[in-house]
């Protein structure tokens, strides 16, 4: 027997052997656990183990939440952010300002966003931002869906809102590259960048003080 | 020889036996990892390439972002781990800016580095190949044009590391190949005439005055690059030939690739 055989066949006994510990119910639950992202198998288990404790209500509503994730949430047709409804609050809210499109990669962003308060206007999420060394092209994100959405008309400024990475930047540079060429006329403009609030200037590096610079405003 | 002070005095240069070392190092790569760190693939002057943990990366204000964001040359500060290095404190020497905000100079600049590391080895270091790369993405701040500082790192790139095409003389019998156009081969690695055998499936047809461009690029002065004008003709041929070049030694295309055949239509 080659030894990466060997080598399978005791991590297999030994997963089995681990697995044997466990009822079958728990050893499945154990199993599925581990398969989201950061758990590991000690958490597994852990998280196991507190299901078990908690009563029947509350282990009935947890596997409700998630089941319900998957049966209802989809993606908004104007805005690509997800919603159980036919079209997303924040698209259907008619206090909006609906000349102004924020541009975000996640939709996490848009929680960030509104968070804050300040922002009074619609969103447009890409679902990823142009990464070409892991073949992340314009076309595998909402861009086409944006450039449909600004050629109606309604919108006269496009705020581009993804990270300040060189991922996030090409991203940027690319729609505001694409939307002048479509003959957009209204403000292309970009999220500021520089010292984060409560920081230290002493301790900022020169990639951040360059930014700092290059983004200063008057006062 | 040596008593403690001296020990001392160097304990900052690497020694495979070494916990904590500091590197000269290029970010060539970054992903995700956890809520928090990335990992980052860097290459070092003194060690080749290797990976390395940069904890709480991701989170506002981390000293080191902006050090660990590819296409940034900085002075980091590593512990040697079991798999992984840990990145501890880095100071960047720089960030490239002008790069940064220049779509095409991104997409060129991303192709150095994917080709960089996808050629390259781990622990196996190359220091010329550092400067190399190094150079090329100055050469890129300054401002010359992204494709030919590209075919320029290209072909310095290939050549150190021994792949280096032959266009002087026909790879087959070694004479010089008539007047008009030549072939090449990118399995045989460099240009075949036509008087010697049967020509490979796969040879690129180029005007031979493509060689006079390649040549002017071998030589060429990185500050002379900026003033070098190629036609679009000799450069199609030229990123044509290296690419099928390139891709028969790497087995694969680079992903890169595709974002500069798509940003080909803004010019």
């Amino acid at each position: 027997m080659a030894g990466e055989d060997i080598r399978q066949l005791f991590v297999c006994t030994r997963l089995w052997k681990i697995i044997m510990h466990y009822a079958k119910p728990l050893a499945k639950l154990v199993g599925e656990f581990e398969k989201l992202p950061g758990i590991g198998p000690k958490s597994a288990q852990r998280l196991a183990f507190h299901i078990l404790r908690i009563s029947e209500d509350e282990a009935k509503a947890l596997a409700d939440a998630v089941l319900n994730v998957k049966l209802y949430i989809k993606l908004c047709p104007v805005c690509y952010n997800y919603t159980d409804q036919d079209c997303c609050e924040i698209c259907s809210d008619a206090k909006r300002d609906r000349s102004l499109v924020c541009v975000v990669s996640e939709p996490r962003d848009v929680v960030a966003m509104e968070k804050t308060n300040e922002f009074r206007g619609l969103f447009h999420v890409l679902g990823g931002v142009i990464s070409p060394m892991d073949g992340v092209g314009p076309d595998m994100l909402k861009i086409r869906e944006l450039l449909a959405r600004v050629g109606d008309g309604e919108i006269t400024e496009v705020l581009l809102a993804t990270n300040p990475t060189i991922e996030g930047d090409t991203t940027a540079m690319y729609i505001a590259r694409t939307l002048k060429e479509r003959g957009f006329e209204g403000r292309i403009s970009r999220i500021a960048h520089g010292m984060p609030v409560g920081s230290d200037m002493d301790y900022a590096d020169q990639a951040t003080l360059i930014q700092a610079l290059q983004w200063r405003r008057d006062i | 020889m040596g008593g403690r002070g001296s020990r001392r005095a160097t304990s900052l240069i690497y020694k495979p036996n070494m916990k904590t070392y500091t590197a000269g190092s290029i970010v060539l790569r970054r992903i995700d990892l956890g809520e928090k760190d990335r990992i980052i693939t860097i290459l070092t002057r003194e060690q080749g390439k290797l990976g390395a943990v940069a904890k709480g990366a991701r989170r506002p204000g981390s000293k080191l972002a902006g050090a660990s964001e590819p296409f940034t040359y900085g002075k980091l500060f590593l512990s040697a781990g079991r798999d992984l290095d840990v990145l501890s404190q880095a100071e960047i020497k720089e960030s490239f800016p002008n790069v940064k905000q220049d779509m095409r100079a991104v997409a060129y600049g991303m192709y150095m580095l994917e080709l960089t590391n996808q050629f390259t080895e781990e622990r196996n270091p190359n220091p010329e190949l550092f400067d190399t790369l190094l150079s090329a993405m100055y050469i890129l701040e300054s401002g010359t044009d992204a494709e030919i500082t590209a075919r320029y790192f290209e072909l310095q790139f290939l050549d150190l590391l021994g792949y280096d095409p032959h266009f002087e003389t026909c790879i087959r019998c070694g004479r010089k190949p008539k007047q008009g156009r030549l072939g090449f081969s990118p399995s045989l690695g460099g240009i075949v005439c036509d008087s010697c055998g049967i020509t490979p499936s796969d040879v690129i047809w180029a005007p031979d005055a493509i060689i006079s461009y390649i040549n002017a690029l071998r030589r060429a002065e990185p500050q002379k690059l900026k003033d070098m004008k190629f036609p679009r003709g000799v450069r199609r041929d030229l990123a044509n030939i290296l690419k099928w070049h390139i891709r028969y030694r790497l087995e694969h295309d680079l992903k890169s690739a595709d974002f500069i055949d798509l940003i080909a239509m803004f010019e």
